[in-house]
């Protein structure tokens, strides 16, 4: 609204100026500036309230010249006819127009720019999607080429591969070109390593893949020299719409493969080895086994035969003997008997080497309890007094803790039996998952200097004349319990008696 | 101490070591057993002797022997073998057979024990003790103990 007041105003200014001009001819050229100034603003609307001063400021001129105001003036005309009047206006109003057409014309092209700019603007927009499409697709076709594996697009429609990558082309050793066109299984043979025919194993993992459901699979393919190629093959249907795509991403497994089977021969071998070595180690039995049994046999049967024959000569001929020769074939015989039971200790001793154990829950009180009546009913002599403790319940071999018990607990009726009163005790202590049992004495002992020959087969630390044995109790006892991954050991003084301790691992 | 072939034979001893059978034979004499005892070295021999073949085929094989005492470890046919063939043939199955073997062996024990064997015994080494288990087996099997080849003989002069 303003534009409009400012072009009344320039037009009343005009006026004025042009009347205290006295009406120079031309004061009116200047009298146009007001009208040029507005072209600026572009609208050619604003022309008319220019024009309307004009012409009222002219017809009420010439209206008070006409009824003979006489302050009215004009230098140049004395009167104002009414075609001085017309021709002004006309003049007035072509300038008029000139500016309104400019100011028209200046707007049009304003708006013509504006809008080239802003179509310019649309259409770099356009562009720059354009290429940022472009480039994503560049991007994806990059990923696509340079995946570590082998992908292969399938139309499930025609059967025919329709894309494949460069792993594809490096893997199977065929062109792109010869690949595209080919169907999958035409690429493999006709049965896989499973002895499945390719073609129906093919239809199902296809049409679970195309069901959308996982389907990974080993899968041997023939390369273009007809070389079999072991796979990793993950089936993916490609959703674009409109085609039936199937992607192929294959993974060369033949290293992989060809590592396993090495380490599957590795195992073979390992096996055969472990599998000779027991054989190896059976044979050694075997012949352990031979040994013991003519150890048992041959051994054996001269000892009963000089025994025997001792004997008989003893039941014949002792009438014709002197009191010395009858004690020199005691002797013979006595000695005999011991080699004898020797053999028979030895014996028990390898074969114990041989039998395996059988574990299973055992009470040692019952267990002892009946060792101690064997053993006393054996020995005619002092009975010791048995002070017995409750004995924890243990896994082990009955068989084979019956005879530890056996030779410990003898061994200490025979060791205190020369004392007056001889007393044994019978006790267990628990400590670090294991349990400890233990047989104390208070009979003959032994120098503890000598402790490491007291488990050793044949060692003994006490004459035969005075105790008599073998020298393989104790040698069978540390070998079972070291059969039952238990430690043995033993604690003793000369004369003031032996504590033999032993564990026996909680099963 | 070799019998008269064509003798009745009650007890066939089986024994390769000469003394041994000296031994034993000395022990079964103590009971008067050893009258009617034949002696031979080896398991070939013994299967010989028992189904009358090669060295013994003009023997009168009628009646075969009340007692078989057999050692295991024996030359060309070892015990077990003897014992199978015993037990295996329908004529010498029921003759009672005892093992006299040194060997403890489990393995021995019960593979004779399979075969059939009557008893099994470990000859000990002491004299007094061996002596006295050989005339406990010779009074048991010889005089106690019922011989199906008595009955047999009983009853085959019952249908005559």
């Amino acid at each position: 609204m303003y534009q409009y007041v400012l072009g009344a105003v320039f037009g009343i200014f005009m006026a004025q100026y042009i009347y205290q001009m006295h009406g120079l001819f031309e004061m009116h050229f200047i009298a146009f500036i007001g009208s040029a100034m507005l072209i600026t603003y572009q609208k050619w609307k604003l022309q008319i309230p220019l024009a309307v001063v004009v012409v009222l400021h002219h017809a009420s001129f010439a209206y008070m010249q006409y009824a003979g105001y006489d302050k009215v003036y004009f230098t140049q005309l004395d009167f104002m006819s009414l075609q001085t009047f017309i021709i002004h206006v006309i003049l007035a109003s072509l300038i008029f127009f000139i500016c309104g057409l400019w100011a028209y014309q200046f707007q049009a092209y304003s708006k013509t720019h504006i809008e080239q700019s802003f179509e310019i603007g649309k259409l770099q927009e356009e562009q720059l999607k354009k290429e940022a499409l472009l480039q994503g697709e560049r991007q994806f076709y990059e990923f696509f080429e340079s995946a570590p594996e082998a992908i292969i697009v399938q139309d499930m429609d025609t059967g025919k591969l329709v894309d494949v990558n460069a792993n594809a082309v490096k893997m199977f050793g065929f062109s792109k070109d010869q690949m595209l066109g080919k169907a999958l299984f035409e690429m493999s043979p006709d049965k896989q390593p499973d002895e499945i025919i390719s073609e129906e194993k093919a239809a199902t993992t296809i049409a679970k893949a195309m069901a959308g459901e996982k389907a990974i699979f080993e899968w041997e393919y023939r390369d273009a020299n007809n070389v079999p190629l072991i796979t990793e093959t993950r089936l993916t249907k490609l959703s674009i719409p409109g085609r039936n795509l199937l992607r192929s991403s294959i993974i060369d497994i033949s290293d992989k493969k060809i590592a396993e089977a090495e380490i599957i021969a590795l195992n073979e071998s390992l096996e055969a080895k472990v599998k000779d070595r027991t054989e190896q180690l059976e044979v050694v039995n075997r012949e352990l086994e031979a040994f013991c049994y003519s150890v048992s046999h041959d051994l054996r049967a001269p000892l009963r035969i000089i025994n025997g024959f001792s004997k008989m000569i003893m039941q014949k001929e002792a009438a014709n003997m002197n009191q010395a020769i009858r004690e020199n074939m005691d002797i013979i015989m006595k000695n005999a008997t011991h080699m004898g039971q020797l053999i028979d200790d030895l014996l028990d001793f390898c074969r114990l080497g041989r039998s395996d154990l059988t574990v299973k829950a055992t009470d040692m009180n019952d267990m002892v309890k009946t060792v101690i009546d064997e053993v006393q009913s054996d020995n005619q002599v002092t009975l010791p007094e048995f002070q017995l403790h409750e004995l924890y319940k243990v896994k082990c071999d009955p068989t084979l803790m019956k005879q530890v018990w056996t030779n410990l607990i003898s061994n200490a009726v025979k060791y205190s039996r020369k004392k007056e009163k001889p007393v044994i005790e019978i006790g267990t202590t628990h400590c670090n998952g294991s349990t400890t049992f233990f047989v104390k004495d208070n009979g003959a002992g032994f120098d503890m200097k000598f402790s490491d020959k007291l488990f050793a087969v044949f060692q003994r630390l006490h004459k035969v004349t005075e105790y008599e044995g073998t020298g393989v109790g104790l040698a069978l006892v540390h070998r079972i319990i070291a059969k039952h991954n238990g430690k043995i050991w033993a604690d003793a003084k000369i004369n003031e008696g032996a504590t033999f301790y032993f564990t026996l691992p909680n099963y | 101490m070799q019998n008269n072939l064509n003798n009745q034979i009650d007890i066939l001893l089986v024994e390769d070591n000469p003394y041994e059978a000296r031994l034993t034979i000395s022990s079964l004499q103590d009971q008067n057993l050893a009258n009617k005892l034949f002696h031979v070295d080896d398991g070939a021999e013994a299967l010989d002797f028992l189904f009358a073949k090669g060295q013994y085929e003009d023997r009168e094989n009628e009646s075969n022997p009340k007692l078989i005492l057999l050692d295991l470890n024996l030359p060309k046919i070892g015990g077990l073998d003897v014992l199978r063939e015993i037990k295996a043939n329908d004529k010498t199955k029921s003759i009672p057979v005892v093992i006299l073997s040194s060997s403890k062996l489990d393995a021995d024990v019960v593979t004779s024990y399979m075969l059939g064997v009557n008893s099994y015994v470990v000859k000990p080494v002491d004299f007094d003790v061996f002596s006295k288990a050989i005339s406990d087996l010779g009074s048991y099997w010889m005089l106690l103990n019922e011989s199906s080849v008595l009955l047999l003989l009983a009853k085959t002069r019952l249908v005559a």
